[in-house]
């Protein structure tokens, strides 16, 4: 159960109580498979178009000089991207999806882009479209996927890339962030300032067609006309002509293809490392964690570039379930926001008529933020650098207020606020009824009351709590807890009130910040 | 980065008193709190109030047009499109020149421009490090760890110096102030305040309305990734919950979220600087403030001149903040001790790029603030003739910023030379003249040539070494990375006993280089490790009850 607990906190955001009994059934393999299936990246696992897309999906963008018109479209933007933040909140609390959305999550954080710079909600929509749909793909299909994707295209001025006057931006973070990094694994330079600028040349020639109509608006477009077709000197001394993946140009060679060739062992080095991170530790200086990651760089490269291997070769590891990392991530906002909702089976419902899973997951959208995580926006082209930087003296007192809104406070955990469509979020309850039935779920809850804090702690935490801090939950209660806990004559509604501290204690613990 | 677990396997217990010097009396009567050699450094000063204010401006932004050499004929040629150019817009200039070829960026402000009028502003030019990193991610480290160009190192530069203040336990124990080192107003710190052991800076949005974290004792966590995490956030709690009170006394004062100036809501690093402004009139015993400002990437349509968007609104805030910062501590009487300094991780290329914007480029302006800076301009006009210009059409560096930061750490923090070299990273650096710029001590040539002076106009007393008491510094050893042999150098400002020894990544001792007595100055060491697997490996000495650490690699 341990071990169950630590694969759905890792490649998802938690798990209830029942879904982790219901899993004990099956081998760490199959539910990894299971996990893994590409059956959920197709028809009706995959989510609805957001309920108010209509609104954004079709608008031309607005390019006079009307101040009224263009705040109009500015409201459109913002009410946008809310939308698509909730909805993708929604997608992250469906327990089925949870590797696919993990993964969602991974990738626009690898290869970021903000909306605040985009804008167009329809680009935004479809990028992220693109890595729920392929969140195992093909590495070297998702770096020429993006590079011609009009959301980065955008982001990171592709668009104003052009001829003989080039852009540096994308040339210098296809590189230094999406594929290799600025340095090997020996801490040598993978690229000079002459690559950044001949690879600047080489990927010109891409731009977005704002101008065409439905059905589809806003395609990237490649214009030879744009593309400066001088010889350019990238990696390997030879001059050569470059074109970008499926331009169609009789060039001598394909970009992307040159990059991945030139750079092949620094690639995966690079992007193992940052799989790696994600499921497993941050800190990969020591000699265990290099070797992990060198045996799922060899991978990468064997399968050519197919991440699904190496990612169900990583889960399946004896590494993945070792002791000594169970419990060493630092949970991001999201995961302790939905994390707290898992386990007491709070659902945010998808695809209703009535969008309540959206207008619940609005009411958590403060508390990311609190957490310094706003979907979409990361703060840079780096995207959050996460580990010890999740935690500081202003994010910690924010979760704590979560959590003991959420536990002590009635259960209404949030309900402020009306969105851009004029609609209330709704509040998230956790009501009596439902701390008692999951009180209930626990074996001890008919026990001794030491037992059963034992008991949720551990299922609350990587790890059980020391001996000295769940002494420092237990002295939260009043002296007489235990006698009063075994008691037949105490009430439910006591008793829910007794678990709701109960929870709120052992949330509070450093243990709960951590996967 | 293995810092954290390395340093819980080492026997830190041994670390002062216990270690087996055969040399005895130095350590007698000494516990393992701070040595009275810090505490002379800390205290005998009468320095300990000095504040420093780092502004962070991030993306990069364009030197060009921030400190504009609007004379020089090469800048209309690079800069056409993003800068002034015509008459009328180089007429725009007139009001904010700094001397007769130089202007200030007009959207900065009449404000700030009248700073520098008032000689509370110092412009230093052309200030970068050789070798430049266009990276953000990279260059923005290299100026926070104070690193050379192509040596990474995972400490800032404040961590380093702010190490040196407190515990060794710090946060476990936070030490005899009452309130965090430094304050970062954010959600998190920055690699500037990371030290060996733990950040030194508390992340706070809001001071006013902080809300302290619940702590509890607990056990040691077992050395694992896992329990190192767990010590993690405990630190955090432990920090929160001691700071947190004690903000919610000073701020529940009355009048202490009052300022004597209006700091425009709209205005992002106005909102920041209010709070500083609030900590420092509440007396806490903060010494360094870190603020930042970020959008300067300014790939495309840069829009310098107007001041509603692109760098020009940038600009308009930052020379709003500034001003408006600097009037608000004069107003309230606790100006005298307070100085801030800009930077950011590189200037832009000096040819425009076809986006109506500019790419990453290399050095460019730092601005210094506070009554007791002195406002000149420091250094020659940037070079723009292609000759002068590197491969890549970028500048080149007049000053290195670790000069500026020499200045502050000895002549504004008052560190003494030994603690200094270490802080910077820099084993031969012993005054600013160390660098490639004629320079005499920590003193900088005003408009380029001719009078040398010092950017802080009285510079605290540097002291300790010269009056007996014991510091240390172990330099990085020299080659690093290592293919077998390196040497290992250390400075000590008396003679006495040394504890010198090499760790591998999980802590376990491989070799005791040094175990005795070694004189006052510098001394070397040869470390083989030809017989050692590749990795990396750690150097720690320990003298007069304090030790220090450097990570070393080994690449066959």
């Amino acid at each position: 159960m341990h071990t169950i607990n630590h694969l759905y906190r890792r490649a998802g955001f938690g798990a209830t109580l029942s879904e982790i009994n219901a899993a004990v059934a099956k081998t760490p393999s199959e539910l990894i498979d299971d996990l893994l299936d590409d059956k959920l990246l197709t028809g009706n696992y995959l989510p609805a178009d957001p309920r108010y897309a209509f609104q954004w999906k079709d608008v031309v963008p607005y390019t006079g000089t009307d101040l009224y018109q263009k705040a109009r479209q500015e409201t459109t933007y913002n009410n946008a991207a809310m939308e698509l933040r909730r909805h993708w909140t929604v997608q992250m609390c469906q327990p089925e999806t949870m590797l696919r959305e993990k993964l969602t999550v991974f990738w626009m954080n690898h290869f970021v882009i903000e909306a605040r710079k985009v804008k167009y909600p329809i680009c935004i929509y479809d990028y992220l479209s693109y890595f729920r749909q392929n969140p195992w793909g093909n590495f070297k299909k998702m770096v020429a996927d993006v590079t011609t994707s009009p959301a980065m295209l955008i982001y990171l001025d592709g668009i104003l890339n052009a001829g003989s006057a080039p852009n540096e931006n994308y040339a210098r973070e296809l590189q230094e962030l999406f594929t290799m990094g600025a340095f090997d694994k020996n801490g040598k330079s993978n690229y000079t300032q002459s690559d950044v600028e001949g690879l600047a040349h080489a990927l010109t020639g891409w731009t977005v067609d704002t101008t065409q109509q439905s059905p589809k608006i806003l395609p990237a477009i490649y214009n030879s006309g744009l593309h400066d077709q001088s010889k350019q000197v990238i990696y390997d001394n030879i001059e050569r002509q470059y074109n970008l993946t499926a331009s169609g140009d009789a060039m001598d060679k394909d970009v992307i293809n040159h990059i991945f060739e030139q750079r092949s062992e620094q690639i995966a080095w690079f992007i193992c490392t940052k799989l790696y991170q994600y499921f497993v530790y941050a800190d990969t200086s020591g000699a265990i964690e290099q070797a992990v990651i060198s045996e799922m760089a060899d991978l990468l490269r064997a399968s050519n570039w197919e991440l699904k291997p190496v990612l169900s070769a990583l889960l399946n590891s004896s590494h993945f379930f070792d002791e000594e990392n169970i419990g060493a991530l630092i949970k991001s906002p999201y995961e302790h926001i939905i994390g707290l909702l898992r386990p007491f089976e709070i659902l945010l419902p998808e695809n209703t008529s009535d969008g309540q899973g959206e207008l619940m997951a609005g009411s958590l959208y403060n508390y990311a933020l609190a957490g310094s995580q706003e979907l979409l926006d990361p703060p840079n082209v780096k995207g959050w650098p996460g580990y010890h930087t999740w935690i500081s003296a202003t994010t910690l007192p924010f979760r704590e207020t979560y959590i003991q809104t959420a536990l002590l406070i009635g259960g209404n955990i949030a309900a402020e606020g009306v969105d851009g469509y004029g609609q209330n979020n709704y509040p998230i309850f956790l009501l009596d009824g439902m701390v008692t039935s999951w009180g209930q779920s626990f074996t001890n809850y008919a026990g001794a009351f030491d037992d059963l804090v034992h008991e949720i702690a551990t299922y609350l935490c990587a790890h059980t709590p020391s001996a000295k801090a769940l002494a420092h939950v237990k002295s939260k209660f009043a002296s007489n807890i235990s006698y009063e806990w075994s008691d037949q004559t105490i009430t439910t509604s006591e008793r829910v009130g007794i678990l709701r501290q109960l929870a709120n204690e052992i949330m509070l613990l450093a243990d709960y910040q951590l996967s | 980065m293995k810092r954290r677990d390395f340093i819980k396997s080492l026997p830190l217990g041994v670390a002062a008193a216990a270690v087996p010097f055969s040399i005895g009396g130095l350590f007698s009567g000494k516990a393992f709190g701070r040595s009275p050699a810090l505490d002379v450094l800390l205290n005998a000063q009468g320095n300990s109030n000095n504040v420093l204010v780092l502004i962070n401006l991030q993306g990069g932004n364009d030197g060009l047009n921030t400190v504009i050499p609007f004379q020089d004929p090469q800048y209309d040629i690079n800069r056409k499109d993003v800068g002034y150019y015509t008459p009328s817009e180089k007429a725009l200039l007139t009001p904010f020149q700094l001397r007769g070829d130089l202007a200030l960026n007009p959207p900065l402000g009449t404000d700030f421009y009248n700073m520098f009028k008032d000689g509370k502003l110092a412009v230093l030019q052309n200030v970068g490090y050789s070798n430049p990193n266009r990276s953000h991610f990279r260059a923005t480290d290299i100026w926070n760890s104070a690193s050379d160009s192509e040596l990474v190192v995972f400490t800032g530069w404040m961590g380093r110096y702010l190490e040196t203040q407190v515990p060794e336990n710090y946060p476990i124990d936070i030490g005899s102030s009452p309130d965090p080192l430094a304050i970062a107003i954010d959600y998190s710190t920055s690699l500037v305040f990371q030290g060996s052991r733990s950040v030194m800076a508390s992340a706070v949005i809001d001071p006013s309305k902080y809300n302290a974290a619940q702590n509890y004792a607990d056990d040691t966590p077992p050395n694992t990734n896992a329990g190192n995490e767990l010590q993690f956030v405990r630190g955090i709690l432990t920090q929160s919950d001691k700071y947190g009170k004690r903000f919610k006394d000073v701020f529940a004062l009355p009048g202490a979220t009052q300022n004597t100036v209006t700091y425009p809501t709209t205005n992002p690093l106005a909102v920041q600087l209010q709070k500083v402004a609030w900590c420092i009139k509440a007396g806490l015993q903060t010494r360094v403030y870190f603020v930042s400002l970020g959008g300067f990437d300014t790939h495309v349509s840069q829009y310098t001149k107007d001041p509603t968007q692109g760098q020009g609104l940038l600009h308009t805030y930052l020379g709003e903040a500034i001003s408006l910062f600097q009037k608000d501590i004069e107003n309230m009487n606790v100006a005298d001790n307070v100085i801030g300094m800009t930077y950011s991780e590189f200037g832009r290329r000096v040819n425009q790029n076809g986006s109506l914007g500019t790419d990453h480029g290399t050095s460019a302006p730092m601005f210094l603030f506070g009554k007791e800076i002195n406002g000149e301009v420091y250094g020659h006009n940037p070079k723009l003739d292609a000759a002068d210009l590197d491969v890549y059409g970028d500048l080149v560096e007049q000053f290195d910023f670790r000069q500026v930061y020499a200045s502050i750490l000895t002549q504004w923090f008052g560190i003494d030379d030994y603690l200094r070299k270490s802080i910077l990273n820099k084993p031969e650096f012993t005054s600013v003249s160390d660098f490639q710029s004629p320079t005499d001590g920590f003193k900088f040539p005003v408009n380029g040539s001719g009078t040398m002076q010092n950017i802080i106009r009285n510079p605290v007393p540097m002291s300790v070494s010269q009056n007996g008491s014991l510091a240390f510094n172990l330099y990085q050893n020299q080659p690093n990375p290592f293919p077998g042999i390196t040497t290992i150098k250390f400075a000590l400002s008396e003679g006495g006993p040394v504890l010198l020894e090499v760790f591998d990544g999980r802590g376990s001792l491989v070799k005791t280089l040094v175990n005795g007595y070694r004189s006052r100055g510098e001394n070397q060491v040869i470390f083989d490790g030809l017989a050692l697997p590749s990795g990396t490996y750690y150097c720690r000495i320990a003298f007069n009850g304090k030790t220090q650490t450097r990570s070393m690699t080994l690449t066959k």
